[in-house]
């Protein structure tokens, strides 16, 4: 049997059975719209905490932690992991149990409803629509493409006389991590059209029940990979033993920070603010049952996320350790590579899982990645969707111009029409997932500040709050444009800092800190000297 | 979570307040950025320490829940449903509703 083809099966079953659970929840789905967007808020704790966290952790947590700790050592941890548990658990207490018990008094399922309501205007949703579908379109992009990369890498070897499925190195020849692999565009294709079916089938009540089942299965099967890959690369008696010998072997640029910069590890916290304004995220909140179904996500959260992040960060900077040592190096392939011929460090987690554990083993535990990623792309479709059907549809033909199934329809193809587009955009080369995901969190963040404005200032007004939106868009679209002008030998856009002296001392500013600031301004001052929504308004909104 | 009914207090906002700033400023482990001491001879302790943070962020979230949980949201008044008084709530009341499907409520 060629190499590959068990694990191509095994990925197929988990597919299928996928389907199965998606088709079987949407036996229980009641038939109505509020079913479909949120799950007639019927969601108890467990399934929240479940829901939440396999929405939150991404191919960005997997796939990108694993190829950042590569790189960066084991410093990407504190980056992002342990700053998420105190702020991703802040933003669930401060803004998603506001935002849950405004939403149920006044009936909202997405963000734009409750902004424009908030605020009593309309424009606020014309401009939030745009920016926010804008904005997923990035983070779906880290999805798709991982989901794509980690099929090829678990399945080479399957058909390498396959033109179709050859892949060159950079030096002309084979590439033996990947060649014979089904093309990551095919496996791309394949895992959007899967999720595609099971959300629309399900809605947000099957969304949440594949989403706790593939939390469960990518947290088990992550420790086990981690078992094994750890068993593997230490090629010792026993597990503590591999991992002594593991540590020692990490070079002491990866065992420590010397690589990062302080003042960038300061400003990453506020990266995970983000979470605050994901719509995604916003439309989960919805689905909780009651104030108490909070609870169990704000503890933890933290906990969960250590599960399964630092498994991802000592094996990102255990292959460091063995790839450079004469007496730990596996056997086999050596790393994939991008046409540069730099490492792609997407595609160090699954090589290592697909050259260190056995077929089968190596199967479930490419199922367990992608449940990962599927778990946050079915959440992403259907937000898309429930923005376009109550934002722009409802909102603007009413809701009896057209029959449920006409909305339904138009529904599932602006969902398709996204997904195509992102899917197409995935086709590019994308060197790092991580820095895409850095830059898709920096402009939620930015936006943040809008959010926490509108619960608990009644001094926002419309024009306060748009103004403040434009700028964190308007400074997000021109930093972006200026990190793609960065060199990939000088970080590309991962790298890009705004750089300025200030009294002879050179200050290096990340983009994140610069948008928020220019969104948070922009909406105090103009709140300041524009009018206020009316107090009948503001009553509904601050008891 | 089963437990026994939480016991806000005026202070408790604050006592959280405090605990993430300290947190927060705990995360900035400038004194460790460099040391490259293996914990247990297994973590580099730079993400030993970070491991503990997420430990303790856990700590402080459930001490959150337990001494400065919102009082008005104890009573959790907002019914199966919602009381959708305004715009949009005829939409979401219409529909095919099949009664007797339990929810999902754990």
């Amino acid at each position: 049997m060629p190499s590959g083809s068990i694990q191509l099966m095994i990925i197929v079953a988990y597919l299928v059975l996928l389907l199965a659970l998606g088709l079987l929840s949407s036996r229980l789905f009641r038939g109505t719209k509020l079913d479909f967007q949120v799950a007639s808020h019927s969601i108890g704790p467990f399934l929240l905490l479940m829901s939440l966290f396999g929405t939150t952790m991404t191919a960005f947590a997997l796939v990108g932690s694993t190829g950042e700790s590569y790189r960066k050592g084991i410093g990407v941890y504190g980056l992002l992991a342990s700053s998420s548990g105190i702020v991703h658990s802040l933003c669930f207490f401060l803004v998603g149990l506001r935002v849950w018990k405004l939403a149920r008094r006044n009936g909202y399922s997405t963000q734009i409803e409750f902004f424009r309501d908030r605020l009593d205007n309309d424009f606020i949703g014309l401009l939030l629509f745009p920016i926010l579908v804008g904005l997923v379109v990035p983070y779906l992009l880290i999805g798709v493409i991982s989901s794509g990369g980690v099929i090829q890498t678990m399945t080479a070897g399957l058909a390498p006389g396959w033109s179709m499925f050859q892949t060159i190195g950079p030096d002309g020849v084979m590439n033996p991590a990947t060649n014979g692999g089904v093309p990551a565009w095919l496996g791309s294709l394949v895992i959007c059209v899967v999720v595609l079916i099971y959300v629309f089938y399900g809605g947000m009540r099957g969304t949440t029940w594949a989403n706790t089942f593939q939390t469960t299965v990518f947290m088990v099967l992550g420790m086990v990979t981690f078992y094994v890959i750890a068993n593997k690369l230490g090629r010792q008696e026993s597990f503590l033993e591999n991992l002594r010998v593991l540590a020692e072997a990490i070079p002491e640029s990866h065992a420590t920070r010397e690589q990062m910069s302080k003042s960038k590890f300061l400003m990453y916290l506020l990266i995970p603010l983000s979470v605050g304004m994901f719509p995604h995220v916003f439309q989960h909140w919805m689905t909780a049952k009651n104030a108490a179904s909070f609870k169990l996500p704000v503890v933890f959260h933290p906990l969960f996320i250590m599960i399964v992040w630092v498994p991802c960060v000592l094996v990102g900077v255990w292959t460091v350790a063995v790839y450079m040592s004469p007496d730990l190096r596996p056997d086999g392939p050596s790393l994939p590579t991008l046409p540069s011929g730099v490492v792609d460090a997407n595609k160090v987690l699954p090589f290592l899982v697909k050259t260190q554990t056995g077929a089968v083993l190596g199967g479930f535990l490419a199922a367990g990645i992608l449940a990962a990623i599927m778990s946050s792309l079915d959440s992403q479709f259907l937000c898309l969707g429930t923005i376009f059907n109550n934002d722009f549809v409802t909102h603007y033909f009413g809701k009896d111009r057209f029959s449920d199934q006409q909305q339904v329809l138009m529904t599932r193809i602006f969902i398709v029409a996204i997904v195509a587009i992102t899917y197409l955009l995935s086709l590019g080369n994308v060197r790092s997932v991580f820095a895409m995901g850095v830059w898709c969190f920096s402009g939620f963040t930015a936006l943040f500040p809008i959010v926490i404005a509108a619960i608990y200032w009644r001094g926002l007004s419309a024009a306060g709050a748009s103004c403040g939106i434009l700028a964190a868009i308007t400074s997000w679209c021109y930093l972006f444009y200026q990190g793609t002008q960065v060199p990939i030998e000088q970080g590309g856009l991962s790298g890009y800092m705004i750089r300025f002296s200030l009294a002879d001392q050179p200050i290096e500013i990340m983009p994140v800190v610069a948008m928020t600031v220019c969104s948070t301004v922009a909406m105090l001052v103009v709140s300041r000297i524009t009018p206020k929504p009316s107090q009948e308004v503001l009553a509904r909104f601050f008891d | 979570m089963t437990q026994a009914p939480p016991t806000r207090t005026a202070t408790g906002p604050r006592i959280i307040a405090i605990l993430a700033g300290l947190l927060l400023i705990l995360h900035q482990d400038y004194w460790f950025w460099t040391s490259d001491i293996l914990v247990f001879g297994v973590f580099p302790i730079g993400l030993f320490w970070h491991m503990g943070i997420s430990l303790a962020a856990m700590m402080v979230w459930y001490l959150a829940t337990r001494i400065a949980w919102p009082a008005d949201f104890e009573s959790d008044s907002v019914g199966e449903g919602g009381s959708f008084s305004h715009a949009n709530s005829a939409e979401k009341t219409d529909g095919l509703s099949k009664p007797g499907i339990a929810e999902d409520s754990f």
